[in-house]
């Protein structure tokens, strides 16, 4: 068996680090990273929201940030939002009310249906198989703005999101690919709030891979599911699989990735894109966007059409 | 010899050369470490963790979300 450079038999490898270390080692070497980001952008005595799904990633990080800033006074809320996924989202609230309870934590729970009149499963039935805009496209929009809108009543400085490492890759990547920069701009370490109604997040996890972040959880026995959503569709899955095969050849293409984009790339791009303020209140729900009706109210309309379709067909 | 594999659901049995280790099992059986955490016996394994004839190695998919 090999060993942690303490001696302990080492329980993982972290090749890009060229070292493989045991259980205490290994969740010490994540806690460092998590506590670099959360100590930056979480101030003693702020109120956090924390998005909770109960998988490994959201679990993670809500976990290290009741850890890590024990004695600073901050006040953490945990927030779930049920897209209504029957095969799907049930193991993870259970996980997710496990690890509220375990913390003493209060969770909010936010469903689609009761924000927005219909459940994803709902709205799976209605979308036709052939339409660009598929089912993951719309989840992601309409959860991102329960998030915001329900850290913001919930009083939060900040929004605790469990993005790590390879989902920041994998991000920068498609904007890459897509030559958004404008979007790529919006991105990196602890956006601040363009308006007040944005509330800025926080990714203790940016410098944690997605198997790491899954071993933490598995040796900090977090409550956690594994389970994976039957919707994930999209570009995302296949630049993930892109970027694992080269990460597999190249031990440190994702860290390499994401380090050059926010240390190079993000403030050359803030500086061109400075002054050009492009956000707005949007003309139906008054949310901050960048064009006069925002996606989110655009895509509700699709979605309301979809189902009310689907209803006049069955 | 011969290791057990448990890989999606599917139980896979794979023969390795004697002092075969974790990272030789991942290149034999075609199995990228970026997306899967080995277990042997419910305890996590390094990359250089020695194998031994009738191991049951169970990997665990790690890549999820959407």
């Amino acid at each position: 068996m090999s060993t942690c450079p303490c001696g302990r038999p080492a329980v993982i490898t972290l090749r890009y680090k060229h070292v493989s270390l045991c259980d205490l080692c290994f969740k010490k070497d994540v806690e460092e990273r998590a506590k670099a980001v959360i100590r930056s952008s979480i101030p003693p005595g702020a109120k956090a929201v924390a998005a909770l799904s109960g998988g490994k990633d959201s679990s993670t990080a809500l976990y290290l940030t009741y850890k890590l800033t024990r004695g600073l006074n901050v006040e953490i809320t945990p927030l779930l939002i049920d897209e209504g996924i029957s095969q799907y989202r049930p193991h993870t609230v259970k996980r997710a009310r496990e690890l509220a309870d375990m913390l003493g934590l209060q969770l909010v729970e936010v469903s689609f249906k009761e924000a927005f009149g219909f459940t994803l499963d709902d709205l799976d039935k209605a979308i036709p198989s052939k339409a660009i805009r598929k089912t993951c496209t719309y989840c992601g929009v309409l959860r991102r703005r329960l998030l915001n809108v329900y850290a913001r009543k919930l009083g939060a400085q900040v929004l605790v999101t469990g993005h790590n490492l390879d989902d920041l890759a994998q991000t920068y990547l498609m904007n890459l690919m897509r030559g958004d920069l404008y979007a790529l701009a919006k991105l990196g370490p602890y956006t601040r709030p363009i308006r007040e109604k944005l509330v800025p997040r926080v990714r203790p996890l940016s410098r944690v891979p997605e198997r790491e972040s899954a071993a933490y959880a598995m040796l900090a026995e977090i409550p956690f599911s594994l389970a994976e959503c039957p919707y994930i569709s999209g570009f995302r899955p296949k630049v993930r699989e892109l970027l694992n095969e080269v990460e597999a050849e190249k031990p440190g293409f994702k860290l390499g990735l994401v380090e050059l984009v926010e240390k190079k790339l993000i403030p050359k791009l803030r500086e061109l894109y400075r002054g050009e303020e492009r956000l707005r209140s949007c003309r139906i729900c008054s949310e901050p966007t960048t064009t006069e009706i925002c996606k989110v109210c655009e895509m509700l309309k699709e979605a309301k059409e979809l189902l009310s379709s689907r209803k006049a067909s069955d | 010899m011969l290791i057990y594999v448990e890989l999606e659901g599917k139980r896979l049995e794979l023969t390795l050369p004697d002092g075969a280790k974790l990272a030789d099992l991942y290149k034999a059986a075609k199995i990228n470490r970026e997306v899967y955490l080995a277990a042997r016996r419910g305890r996590l394994l390094p990359d250089e963790a020695k194998l031994a004839d009738g191991d049951e190695i169970k990997m665990i998919r790690v890549v999820s979300g959407g």
